[in-house]
């Protein structure tokens, strides 16, 4: 049955690579005609296929790329879904990255790329214009991302070569490891990295020679120029591309001293404040912006985000790559460490060691906590000493998770195995959220912490998350960060608009998420009819990414059983305050955000009581199918 | 409007972030598809080393056919321009 009866965007092709018996499978892409593109349909194909009790290491696990619908054509669409089984706790795990490798994946003729089963030594793929190999890697193993992609690159003779590669931490299994494009983006969430270090494959190298139509060519160019027209007219557009992120990571003027309140966690979050000194260490003059070089920017985006740094002096010298975000900041935030040149090196080489800095960092400041409690001592550490603030310490761990070796290995399933091996209360401080190391901030921010909580991919900050009041969201609503009562509407608004955003593929920093706040759906929309030939209305494609964040729900709830109890935060930031800064004494009341809770299950549709789904919602939503698989495993409100 | 046969098409390196979107849209000039094997532009990245590599092959026709090239048009770093009677 066809739905849009698309005519442009997709490629219309699916690659499917089994590894338990090296077959390799084109088939038509049936999906888009249901999904359009991106995470939907990675989203529907896991849910139909991948049987729930399957675990994220057995090779009945699918580990799947999707590129958006609009990826490969001239727009700032550059994103791809990686889609998979979640390490942490195995319900719905999913990924998202820019860069240069999903318009090549759609130029070698394919949508998706679903990789199934495992193999018995590692292999890599190499896909080129409709076709795919699975090629021995052991030359591959054991070698960094940086050394991987070089080293094909060389020996394929294609500087031109799209590269998607994990490192030493993803070989281990390593649980938070990432999947590293073009040396600098990580797909880092859910553990992507160590599902493809489980399943042997060492790189996706990818080549592609062939187009990529749309319905109405010239309309949809005049269209795409306007867009971009709309993003460079934003004063942060321009901002971006001096420093990356604005400035803001590289800035510690006061304008920022409310913003880097809501979104730090320091020390194991015990606290959200840095002082102005240890801020300015960082970020001043002095600090990591000093070894900025230039940008190199993400395929067909005229913003250019991505920083290329390199230190010239001193004890990292030589250190040198793509990247340093708002994230990175907050890793060293973590342990309270202060030292701009071995931020920069952590970041650098947590990519080439395919380490995702998220979750090491939160695993990392646990057992800092446990070490200023007396829980773990040096007997326990290889002889570290995990005093916050202890540079070499946190340099040496990152190596010894990636590794697994001594200390590392302990830490290296993350926080909540770790508490568990040490027990004695350290689960009290083992910040997790569905079982998966979280790093963000829940106290102040009160949407960002409602996206974070109830997000389907556990504690990450994608989905909905604001800490800012945006250009957008349904009309007349308000936003103040700090308030329970203005979030539920505005995060149900965002989330969907994400959603849409990973179905086509746009880069969050030009749409409604953060960065230069420009495009919104009505642009998405009209992009996307031109495109593929539709005559999709906002309303319409808006419930199109509330069905997409529905699958994962119900994914969940089928694999996992989460629960509403899954979606309140760590008890953390409902028992200990805020230790110093403007906002000192401040914790979540768990009253005020059980009825924000309330309110956005409202706005879903979802059963109050048990968080779940209900049929009434389901078959509104015209996902009956889903509601069926539900019932019969006795997990649907009726 | 510039006269399509007597001007050139230039690059700064320096002004230039790698974004590939001029070797895309000079593949939908040729093409009306977007398709950048057949580009006129090709861009080399070198992600390790941050370095990066531009080109100009011989199947560039200045865009005959559009007011202005592609390329420039949709260089939003201004990094491509065009230098006049150096055909």
């Amino acid at each position: 049955m066809s739905t849009f009866n698309i005519r442009g965007g997709i490629t219309g092709k699916i690659l499917r690579v089994n590894l338990n018996n090296d077959t390799i499978k084109v088939e038509d892409n049936v999906y888009a005609e249901k999904w359009i593109g991106g995470r939907a349909i990675s989203s529907w194909i896991l849910l139909n296929e991948v049987a729930p009790g399957v675990k994220w290491d057995d090779p009945e696990n699918y580990l799947i790329f999707g590129a958006g619908v609009l990826v490969g054509t001239i727009l700032p669409a550059n994103r791809m879904n990686i889609d998979t089984l979640n390490v942490f706790n195995n319900g719905k795990g999913s990924s998202n990255f820019g860069g240069h490798f999903s318009p090549e994946v759609k130029f070698a003729g394919f949508d998706q790329i679903i990789i199934s089963g495992k193999a018995k030594k590692p292999v890599y793929l190499y896909i080129e214009d409709g076709k795919a190999e699975i090629r021995d890697a052991g030359h591959l193993w054991n070698k960094t991302t940086y050394e991987t992609e070089e080293m094909l690159k060389n020996e394929l003779k294609d500087n031109k070569l799209e590269v998607a590669s994990i490192g030493p931490a993803g070989e281990n299994l390593v649980r938070g490891s990432s999947i590293i494009i073009d040396c600098g983006r990580a797909a880092g969430g859910s553990g992507v990295g160590c599902v493809m270090g489980d399943k042997k494959i060492k790189a996706i190298a990818v080549r592609g020679h062939k187009e990529i139509k749309v319905a109405f060519p010239e309309k949809f160019v005049e269209r795409a120029y306007e867009a971009y027209q709309k993003i460079m007219s934003r004063p942060t557009a321009k901002l971006f591309r001096k420093k990356t992120l604005g400035g803001l990571v590289y800035n510690d003027s006061e304008q920022f001293d409310e913003l880097w309140e809501m979104m730090h966690t320091v020390r194991n979050s015990q606290d959200v404040h840095w002082s102005r000194e240890k801020r300015s260490r960082m970020m001043g003059k002095e600090g990591v912006g000093k070894h900025f070089k230039k940008i190199q920017a993400c395929y067909a985006c005229p913003v250019g985000c991505q920083p290329f740094s390199e230190i010239n002096e001193g004890k990292y010298k030589g250190a040198k790559g793509l990247g340093y975000w708002i994230n990175s900041v907050m890793w060293s935030g973590k342990m309270d460490v202060t030292d701009p040149e071995a931020s920069l090196k952590y970041h650098l080489h947590a990519n080439e060691l395919g380490l995702d800095g998220d979750d090491s960092s939160v695993v990392m400041s646990w057992s800092f906590e446990a070490y200023e409690k007396g829980l773990l001592t040096k007997g326990d550490t290889d002889g570290l000493e995990l005093n916050w603030g202890n540079t070499e310490a946190m340099m040496e761990l990152q190596e010894k998770i990636a590794f697994r070796k001594g200390f590392g290995d302990y830490l290296a399933d993350g926080v909540v195995e770790a508490a568990k091996k040490l027990g004695k209360g350290s689960e009290q401080f083992a910040i997790h959220q569905k079982y998966q190391d979280t790093l963000d901030p829940y106290r102040l921010a009160k949407g960002w912490s409602l996206a974070c909580a109830t997000s389907p991919v556990a504690g990450r900050h994608m989905r909905g998350s604001l800490n800012l009041p945006i250009a957008f969201g349904p009309k007349g609503a308000k936003f103040n960060p700090f308030s329970y009562e203005d979030q539920p509407p505005m995060v149900f608004w965002e989330l969907r608009s994400k959603e849409i955003e990973d179905i086509i593929g746009i880069c969050v920093y030009v749409g409604t998420w953060s960065g230069v706040y420009a495009l919104e759906p009505s642009d998405y929309v009209d992009l996307t009819n031109l495109a593929i030939g539709t005559n999709l209305n906002e309303e319409e494609f808006m419930l199109l990414g509330q069905k997409s964040y529905n699958i994962e729900k119900a994914f969940n709830t089928l694999h996992v059983g989460f629960t509403r109890k899954d979606d309140l935060p760590h008890r953390r930031f409902f028992e200990d305050p805020i230790q110093s800064g403007p906002h000192k004494g401040e914790k979540l009341d768990l009253d005020k955000y059980n009825l924000m809770l309330d309110k956005f299950y409202d706005l879903h549709g979802w059963d109050k009581e048990t968080g779940w789904q209900t049929r009434e919602t389901l078959e509104n939503l015209r996902l009956n199918d889903i509601a069926e698989k539900l019932a019969q495993a006795g997990r649907l409100i009726e | 409007m510039t006269s399509m046969s007597t001007f050139k098409i230039k690059h700064s390196l320096e002004k230039c972030y790698a974004c590939k979107t001029c070797e895309l849209i000079c593949s939908f000039h040729h093409t009306k598809s977007f398709q950048p094997s057949v580009s006129s532009i090709s861009v080399e990245r070198d992600h390790i080393n941050g370095i990066w590599r531009w080109t100009l092959n011989d199947t560039c026709d200045n865009c005959q056919g559009e007011e202005q090239p592609l390329c420039v048009k949709f260089c939003f770093y201004n990094a491509i321009t065009i230098e006049e009677g150096e055909e």
